[in-house]
């Protein structure tokens, strides 16, 4: 299928939004979910470090939203 | 009944009549067509976009489910804000491209953009029918929850099944009014309601307790475990987290709020809307969590949101958050049921039963058709006895098949019909089992939460494997989807 070569700035996107995904569903489960403490925003441990991971994806999202998700988009050129 | 109580259904009331209004004022802009009635002529614009998806995708699932869920199981639940981001991805990922083939070849209906892709009449039917069987029972918790709160707020003197029906027929009448433009504008008035409703709602009950810190200090006293995941609880963690958003987005409501999209750069910025939305999830956290303190024996874990307030709050305040779980509910129900007859009107009737029906015709048979769809939903819900959140992962696990052949279709060449049909009969066989068969039971970790995941990788499996095996979808086709896929990345958005 016809797809145009990814640029650095997607690639870049593309690594954090997966870190972040990882870091938000496997850490907290398999290596905190005992972890009560230390409270994070007045949170118990879990519901604030998966805040501060929404933090961190909102701020990646915008950036991709900014950077028209790293695509350089020629008009009518095939890049 | 008391008085408060008669104070706080006519402020219900009037938060159902609004919309109301707003359907026939739709109405007069709409023109008997199906392009029009079903999908808006392709001409949504960005913020009834934004809105009309955030209101479909939080229904009653996650206003009130969701406070159930925290209230029951702990933090379980709070993986929906990673589910949130993930879904806002979808709509860009595979969404962006849905609407740019359903703008290039007319798609009305999910079963269009299938018969296109890979030429076949049986899988668009395939997967018409787990559209319209499975999004049943999602439509049927939008009722129940909206019931919940009309029980709660009349004291308990309008009973659930007569709560249910006064639900069911405000939402057919402004359905039946004013098609999909009559949704989406009463869905930005839902949309906001809800995003308020759902934050303040719970930062007011945890105030009860003292603010947030104070009440989950109070939890830890009387119930520590509940501050961190229950044991086992990974599965069910991850496993909500991948069924959940695919499911969500693949129902029949979603792909209308693709194909009606009138300017692809919406797609770009989808994302970090609803990912930042979710933040709303807060409120629901809150109220579930202040519940383990204020109503730690409640019969009914759905019902602690509104059996709170009414204890709690003054009623008119109480009745305001209602009517945005009621927002809730109907955004998600009234999308849902016009989506469904959208399915059946076109993929059923039109096709198999009066083929040579005009215009204004088919419109009418999609109206009788929301009357029947919801009158169905209605007796289900009379019946059910699960937790909302659990009913509608079963239903969520069901339509989350059909991103195998979705994705299939647009990202690899080889995937061919016999691959979507097999992974798709075996995803939503096995699903089916492990609901409905006694003494049957998802293997090894999948037990704890996990049999709609496991389903959904088989569907994987196998429609790899067969893909490979079976011959590949025909030239023409193919080379018709690259040339489009070209226009795609270098045309106007």
């Amino acid at each position: 299928m016809y797809r145009p070569k990814m640029t650095s700035k997607t690639k870049i996107i593309w690594t954090l939004l997966i870190i972040g995904f990882c870091a938000m569903e496997f850490p907290g489960v398999f290596f905190f979910k005992d972890k009560a403490d230390p409270f994070i925003f007045g949170f118990p441990f879990i519901y604030g470090y998966i805040i501060c991971w929404w933090v961190f994806m909102c701020a990646v999202l915008f950036i991709a939203y900014r950077t028209d998700w790293g695509w350089k988009r020629e008009r009518g050129e095939k890049q | 009944m008391t008085g408060q109580n008669t104070g706080a259904l006519v402020i219900i009331a009037l938060f159902m009549l609004i919309p109301l209004a707003m359907g026939f004022l739709a109405n007069k802009k709409s023109i008997p067509t199906t392009e029009d009635y079903f999908v808006q002529g392709r001409s949504m614009g960005s913020i009834a976009v934004f809105f009309t998806v955030a209101a479909t995708w939080w229904s009653a699932f996650a206003f009130m489910g969701s406070n159930a869920y925290f209230l029951t199981r702990g933090p379980l639940y709070w993986t929906a804000i990673a589910w949130n981001i993930l879904f806002g991805v979808l709509y860009f990922v595979v969404g962006k491209r849905v609407w740019h083939f359903g703008k290039l070849n007319k798609y009305i209906t999910p079963k269009d953009f299938f018969k296109h892709h890979y030429g076949s009449e049986a899988l668009g039917n395939v997967v018409a029918v787990i559209m319209l069987v499975f999004t049943l029972p999602y439509l049927q918790i939008q009722l129940s929850g909206g019931a919940y709160l009309i029980e709660v707020a009349s004291g308990g003197v309008i009973s659930f099944p007569v709560a249910a029906l006064l639900f069911y027929l405000v939402i057919i009448i402004y359905v039946w009014s004013g098609g999909l433009r009559a949704v989406a504008w009463t869905d930005i008035f839902y949309g906001i309601l809800l995003f308020f409703g759902m934050i303040y709602g719970g930062i007011y009950i945890a105030n009860l307790l003292g603010g947030p810190s104070e009440m989950f200090e109070q939890i830890r006293t009387v119930k520590p475990e509940h501050l961190t995941l229950q044991s086992g609880a990974w599965m069910g963690w991850l496993a909500m987290f991948i069924i959940t958003p695919v499911g969500s987005f693949m129902g029949p409501q979603l792909w209308t709020r693709m194909y009606a999209v009138k300017s692809g750069k919406l797609f770009n910025l989808m994302p970090f809307l609803l990912g930042f939305a979710a933040i709303a999830y807060v409120g629901s956290m809150l109220v579930g969590n202040s519940g383990v303190i204020l109503k730690p024996d409640i019969a009914i874990a759905d019902r602690v949101l509104p059996e709170i307030l009414y204890e709690y709050a003054p009623f008119v305040f109480a009745s305001f958050i209602i009517a945005c779980g009621a927002a809730a509910a109907m955004s998600t129900a009234n999308s849902q049921i016009h989506a469904m007859s959208a399915v059946y009107t076109v993929d059923i009737h039109k096709t198999y039963i009066n083929k040579n029906m005009n215009e204004k015709s088919l419109v009418w048979v999609g109206r009788w058709c929301i009357l029947i769809l919801s009158a169905i939903a209605y007796v289900m819900c009379l019946y059910a006895t699960d937790l909302l959140v659990t009913i509608g992962l079963v239903a969520l696990a069901g339509t989350a098949q059909v991103m195998v052949p979705t994705c299939g279709a647009l990202f690899w060449k080889r995937s061919t019909t016999a691959g979507a049909i097999s992974g798709l009969l075996v995803g939503v066989g096995l699903l089916c089992t492990f609901q409905f068969v006694p003494g049957i039971n998802p293997p090894g970790p999948f037990a704890a939460g996990g049999g709609g995941l496991l389903s959904f990788m088989c569907n994987i499996v196998v429609f790899i494997v067969v893909s490979m095996m079976t011959k590949q979808r025909p030239k023409s086709i193919t080379d018709e989807i690259d040339k489009q896929y070209e226009e795609f990345y270098h045309g106007e958005e």
